[in-house]
């Protein structure tokens, strides 16, 4: 907490070295340049006004994220060996392909980098879903379990977990999920990551449980 | 041949009010700093308001009730100084600066008594996180910054808890009012038999066994003091009685309902102590801490064999002991304190890290032996020095291995404790009666501990003090100023009038004029020096003078402020002007009469402040001899250039260097025994020695006035 007081005072007839002036004014500056704080300013000396003005936000999306096609694989109970009467074909993943493997672990869904200010820092993360439409918790003729899953999605910054959504059970639907956190200066990265529940002993290899398209994350930063 | 001679004083030393006294030395130094860069005196010393930018000096308004003398100052600093909370007292009132605030200030507590001109100031001690603010008169009290104002020590025992009675029950199972326990626990035959492992009830199992028990109860504030244990409760006491309900039979073990009384302000928990179910009043147990203020009832179902450990006994702590403490101060992690003005013989202490709880046995009595009452501690190396009017003790040891009192010296006391400050290596100065001395050294590895006095050819100075006002005298050292300030009652006034400043850079000392309107002193983490005023003026027309609120000593060429303002800035008030008087100079020729031509000044270059030389013979001080008016430039050379002139204008730098000059000037007294002179001014004076350039032709000094 500085106060600073008169170091040297030059008045009118002094002979002035340069060092005396410096101390003088140095004395001051030291102030300003390592010591503000509520002391120095006034109260009220900010107001909602100088807020507002010098309010930015910069905002980075990232659209059409889809599931790489590479880790999408067709529901065998629907297509083999006789097609489902539904006549329906599912794409998603499967508990014995990567990056499933069994379930209960996280997958990347994006990854995403961006400069950002020392502020706030919104992420928004939305895309379609959809688990398959198993009605029965049994396969035809089977021990082989098949029943509906769920999905859970869960938001890191730079590896940091900052959100974790609820387990999801709707067949067909549109997962939204945001949250706001403080950020410091530089560049973050930002993740979105699912998962699946575990798989259990006898659960069905050829089931999809999970797919998901469409996927946009929005980066809103707020800074002064 | 008639020869000059010369007679050298470089350096020129401080005061010395001896006769004869080194010609070295100075019979008045005035409202002078010194220079340890270039040896010399300097005459850049003045004082501004805290508040250079309000009219009133910040919080010092009639609106405010901040219209009057400031009191008592303390700069208390928390978080490695990151906090510097300025208090002060003014008309009463308990006060802390919040410059960045409307009101620039908060008031803390008001109705305080305000000391008379001649009595003691607030002592303010820190320790810890707290400092300990007391005045011999109002309660003690501790702050801990952002307006946390708590009492010191415990001003009371508790109030006694009282004990919900319970009646027997009856056979058939109609229970008592306690029965809600039962339900509570749910134990499932509807008896609690007491088996719960949480809720296990005080009361026996066994039918017919009467139990017996008695609470007691303590405060314990944040610093983890513990108050004084309350008187008994009244009595819980319960015969078991077999009962049966549903067809289930069992003796049911009970519960006490508590009414727990609410401690002080500064209490954050409550500690329930009770004896076992004997009911034996010699021994109590711990039961439960309540870490809250707010509850009023508890609810006891611990068994005598989950109580905790026994209770305190009465002498672990006992209500504040010094309701008027005058003064404090930490010493090995505790707090001494005196016994104040009905018990100003006694010292007590606290228990080591709780500045709140002190032990009965806590205590010296230091009047069994001469030496007066005790007017002031100081903590010093490894002792705590008590000071007393007339002696000094000193208190050894440590709170482990147990506190011990030994005498130091009889026959030299303090007058305060605003006059006994510690001074880094060099030790703690005081004042007494004859002067101000020093206590050096310790007890310890060899050491020895000293006392000298430092005001050596001072003794005409304290012959002048007016010594029933000494108690209000205080005092202030600043390490960056390498000054240890002394404002002092003289000349039989009643309020603080002369400074008289020590300068451990050379161990030399010099005064200040009365124009300082000091009342209190503090120093502020960068080393200034802050003072309160020793009155309040309106500052307006014809009042030209503005006083008022807290000073800072610092380099601003005024003396505070006066009227008219300049919007909402005061206008600020002349320099201080600052008087040098050599000694009297002899020339080591006694017995001659000697003709001085001319006084050498030995300075540094300061420009064109003026400083009127007047010379003085044969120790009258009464007539003195026009000098002139001089210059602190080169007589041989262009001036150097200086600010704000005409004939140095500002469109070229004109940096300079500050440059060693002799000022020569005549002198115009004729013949002489002894010869002084005497430099005044307002700033601008940087003066190292000087030298007196004189002529002996042999005249000897006239014989002597016969008496037949």
């Amino acid at each position: 907490m500085p106060y600073r007081f008169t170091k040297s005072d030059i008045t009118s007839g002094s002979i002035v070295q340069s060092r005396q002036l410096d101390n003088a004014v140095g004395t001051f500056a030291d102030v300003i340049n390592g010591g503000m704080d509520r002391d120095n300013i006034p109260v009220d000396a900010i107001g909602r006004l100088s807020c507002t003005d010098n309010f930015h936000h910069s905002i980075k999306i990232f659209s059409n994220i889809n599931a790489p096609d590479d880790e999408l694989f067709p529901d065998q109970n629907y297509v083999e060996p006789t097609p489902n009467r539904l006549g329906r074909l599912m794409y998603g993943y499967r508990y014995a392909d990567d990056p499933t493997n069994s379930g209960g672990g996280y997958a990347t869904a994006t990854s995403q980098a961006a400069a950002m200010e020392e502020g706030m820092l919104e992420i928004s993360w939305h895309c379609s879903e959809a688990k398959t439409q198993y009605w029965s918790y049994w396969k035809d003729h089977s021990s082989d379990k098949v029943a509906l899953k769920s999905v859970q999605w869960q938001i890191r910054v730079d590896g940091n977990v900052v959100y974790t959504g609820p387990a999801q059970f709707e067949i067909m639907n549109t997962s939204i999920h945001r949250c706001t956190i403080p950020i410091s200066k530089g560049t973050h990265t930002v993740s979105v990551h699912w998962r699946v529940p575990l798989q259990r002993d006898d659960d069905d290899q050829d089931q999809v449980v999970l797919s998901w398209w469409g996927g946009q994350l929005v980066l809103i930063n707020k800074y002064r | 041949m008639k020869t000059l001679a010369r007679q050298i004083v470089n350096p020129q030393l401080g005061m010395d009010l001896g006769i004869p006294a080194a010609p070295q030395t100075a019979q008045l130094l005035e409202n002078f700093g010194y220079d340890a860069q270039t040896k010399a005196w300097t005459a850049d010393l003045g004082y501004e308001p805290f508040f250079s930018n309000t009219l009133f000096n910040g919080p010092f308004s009639s609106p405010n009730n901040l219209n009057a003398p400031v009191d008592s100052l303390y700069v208390f600093q928390r978080h490695t100084s990151k906090q510097q909370h300025i208090l002060f007292e003014c008309k009463g009132r308990l006060c802390v600066l919040e410059p960045w605030t409307t009101d620039n200030h908060r008031v803390l507590a008001t109705n305080r008594t305000e000391p008379t001109p001649n009595g003691v100031r607030t002592s303010y001690e820190a320790f810890g996180k707290y400092v300990v603010i007391t005045n011999g008169i109002d309660n003690p009290i501790k702050y801990r910054g952002d307006g946390r104002l708590f009492p010191l020590g415990w001003a009371e025992m508790p109030g006694d808890p009282t004990v919900s009675s319970v009646r027997d029950p009856v056979a058939a199972g109609d229970l008592t009012a306690l029965e809600a326990a039962d339900d509570y626990v749910g134990s499932g035959n509807n008896i609690w038999t007491g088996r719960d492992n949480t809720f296990e009830g005080i009361t026996s199992d066994d039918s017919d066994e009467t139990t017996k028990h008695i609470y007691r109860i303590s405060f314990v504030n944040e610093n983890g003091s513990e108050s004084p244990l309350s008187n008994d409760s009244n009595a819980f006491i319960y015969s078991g009685t077999s009962v049966t309900r549903n067809g289930n039979s069992g003796v049911p073990k009970i519960v006490s309902v508590v009414q727990i009384p609410k401690g002080p302000e500064g209490t954050v928990a409550r500690r329930i102590y009770r004896t076992k179910k004997d009911g034996d009043r010699s021994l109590f147990y711990f039961v439960e801490q309540i870490n809250n203020n707010s509850s009023e009832q508890y609810t006891d179902y611990r068994a005598d064999s989950s109580l905790g450990a026994q209770a305190p006994d009465r002498t672990y702590s006992i209500p504040f002991p010094s309701k008027g403490v005058r003064f404090s101060n930490a010493f090995k992690n505790c707090l001494f304190v005196d016994g104040g003005e009905m018990d100003p013989t006694r010292l007590y202490y606290s228990a080591p890290l709780e500045p709140d709880r002190f032990p009965a046995f806590n205590y010296f009595e230091v009047g069994t032996r001469e030496g007066g009452d005790i007017v002031g501690l100081e903590t010093y190396y490894n002792s705590l020095l008590v000071f007393r009017e007339s002696a000094i003790d000193l208190i050894r040891g440590d709170a482990v291995n147990g506190f011990e009192i030994v005498p130091f010296v009889v026959g030299i006391g303090a007058f305060s404790h605003n006059t006994i400050i510690s001074i880094p290596n060099l030790g703690v100065a005081f004042l007494s009666r004859d002067g101000c001395y020093l206590i050096n050294g310790g007890l310890d590895g060899g050491s020895n501990l000293t006392m000298t006095k430092l005001s050596k050819n001072m003794d005409e100075f304290f012959e002048r003090l007016s010594v029933d006002a000494m108690p209000a005298a205080v005092s202030a050292y600043s390490a960056a100023r390498q000054e240890l300030w002394f404002h002092l009652p003289v000349s039989g006034r009643p309020g603080l009038s002369v400074g008289l400043v020590f300068h451990t850079n050379n161990g030399q000392w010099s005064q200040r004029s009365i124009d300082w309107p000091i009342r209190c002193f503090a120093v502020d983490k960068d080393q200034n020096i802050l003072f309160g005023a020793d009155t309040w003026t309106s500052g307006t027309a014809p009042n030209d003078l503005i006083t008022r609120g807290i000073y800072v000593v610092s380099g601003k060429q005024a003396a505070g402020t006066m009227y008219p303002p300049s919007g909402d800035i005061p206008k600020e008030q002349d320099p201080l002007t600052f008087k040098f008087r050599s000694q009297w100079i002899d020339m080591g020729l006694p017995y001659l009469k000697k003709f001085p031509k001319y006084l050498y000044i030995y300075g540094i270059s300061t420009g064109d402040h003026v400083v009127q030389i007047t010379h003085y013979k044969n120790r009258n001080w009464e007539t003195g001899y026009e000098g002139g008016e001089y210059h602190g430039q080169i007589a041989d050379e262009a001036d150097q250039a200086v600010y704000d002139d005409d004939r140095f204008k500002w469109n070229a730098v004109k940096w300079q260097d500050k440059r060693l000059i002799q000022v020569r000037i005549p002198i115009t007294t004729s013949s002489v025994s002894e010869y002084a002179f005497e430099a005044e001014g307002q700033g601008g004076f940087h003066f190292i020695g000087y030298s007196v350039e004189y002529q002996a032709d042999g005249t000897m000094t006239i014989r002597g006035k016969r008496s037949d």
